[in-house]
């Protein structure tokens, strides 16, 4: 048989079923489908509540935000005193 | 094949809804969505990969990033394209610096199942399926994915064109580009296989 011929061949019978059958899948392990569910869900919702409460977690950088930069324009104040 | 991905329009209306109650983040939806899908996820990964440690990996990453990003959905988006979609990009932005990859494959471990036949005929199934298998690996991700997509899971063109990220045209070009890839890995090792100047029918 020529190298033609028996590559047609190959490919004649190489069919989604045959492809599927070779590549054949174990189930997933149920530990790691519960942890990824759980970790993906907790992703999920979080999300959900940090929607809600969005103004309640920029509460504290903004506090520290504003005073940061009220410090800053009273040091600045000093030095051009000082200097200036 | 597995079930072909194809909807009916009760099943479409099905999926609108989940779509709708992940936008809005609604609790339960994302349960619904991994029970309904996980499954399959997992099985393109396993098979893309060849490996359970890194479909395991990347399996995670995938859910993680689909609860991240389930409020970004359209209205109209079809839910598993979407997570091939994810899934294949975790993939290949895992192997994007990877110039080298020598870790084993897997899945020759897993024996696949021929049909009930005669003792000779079984030898001869079980040789060709780990034959099919070893050159489907040697094929570059971009074929197995089509491979994986269109030809084990029924995806459509259009949507494997979602996925892949081109047009249906190419999907198809692509896809037989890759059918022909895979012919070519056979024969060589077929040729590999076979006693000098006795090539196997199959």
């Amino acid at each position: 048989m020529t190298e033609e011929r028996s590559e047609r061949d190959a490919a004649d019978g190489v069919g989604p079923r045959e492809l599927e059958r070779a590549l054949p899948v174990e189930p997933i392990d149920a530990s790691l489908r519960m942890r990824v569910q759980r970790a993906a869900r907790a992703s999920f919702e979080r999300r959900e509540e940090r929607s809600v409460f969005f103004w309640q977690d920029a509460l504290v950088p903004g506090t520290l935000l504003v005073a940061g930069v009220f410090y800053a324009a009273g040091a600045l104040q000093k030095l051009v005193e000082i200097f200036g | 094949m597995a079930e072909p991905v194809t909807v009916d329009d009760d099943a479409r209306e099905d999926e609108l809804a989940l779509v709708r109650a992940l936008r809005g983040r609604e609790r339960g939806a994302f349960d619904r969505l991994y029970a309904l899908h996980q499954e399959r996820i997992w099985a393109f990964l396993l098979r893309l990969t060849g490996r359970r440690d890194e479909a395991s990996d990347l399996f995670q990453e995938t859910w993680l990033a689909a609860s991240r990003h389930a409020d970004g959905l359209e209205e109209n988006s079809r839910l598993l394209p979407w997570l091939y979609t994810i899934a294949r990009n975790k993939h290949r932005n895992a192997r994007r610096f990877l110039l080298f990859d020598l870790r084993k494959r897997e899945l020759s471990a897993m024996e696949p199942e021929p049909e009930r036949m005669d003792v000779e005929d079984e030898i001869e199934a079980r040789e060709r399926a780990a034959t099919l298998q070893r050159a489907f690996y040697e094929l570059p991700d971009a074929s197995r994915e089509v491979l994986l997509l269109v030809t084990i899971d029924g995806m459509t063109s259009a949507d494997a064109s979602v996925v892949l990220g081109l047009k249906e045209d190419a999907v198809r070009k692509r896809l037989s580009r890759a059918r022909a890839e895979l012919t070519d890995a056979m024969a060589r090792m077929e040729r590999k296989r076979a006693p000098a100047g006795a090539v196997r029918r199959t």
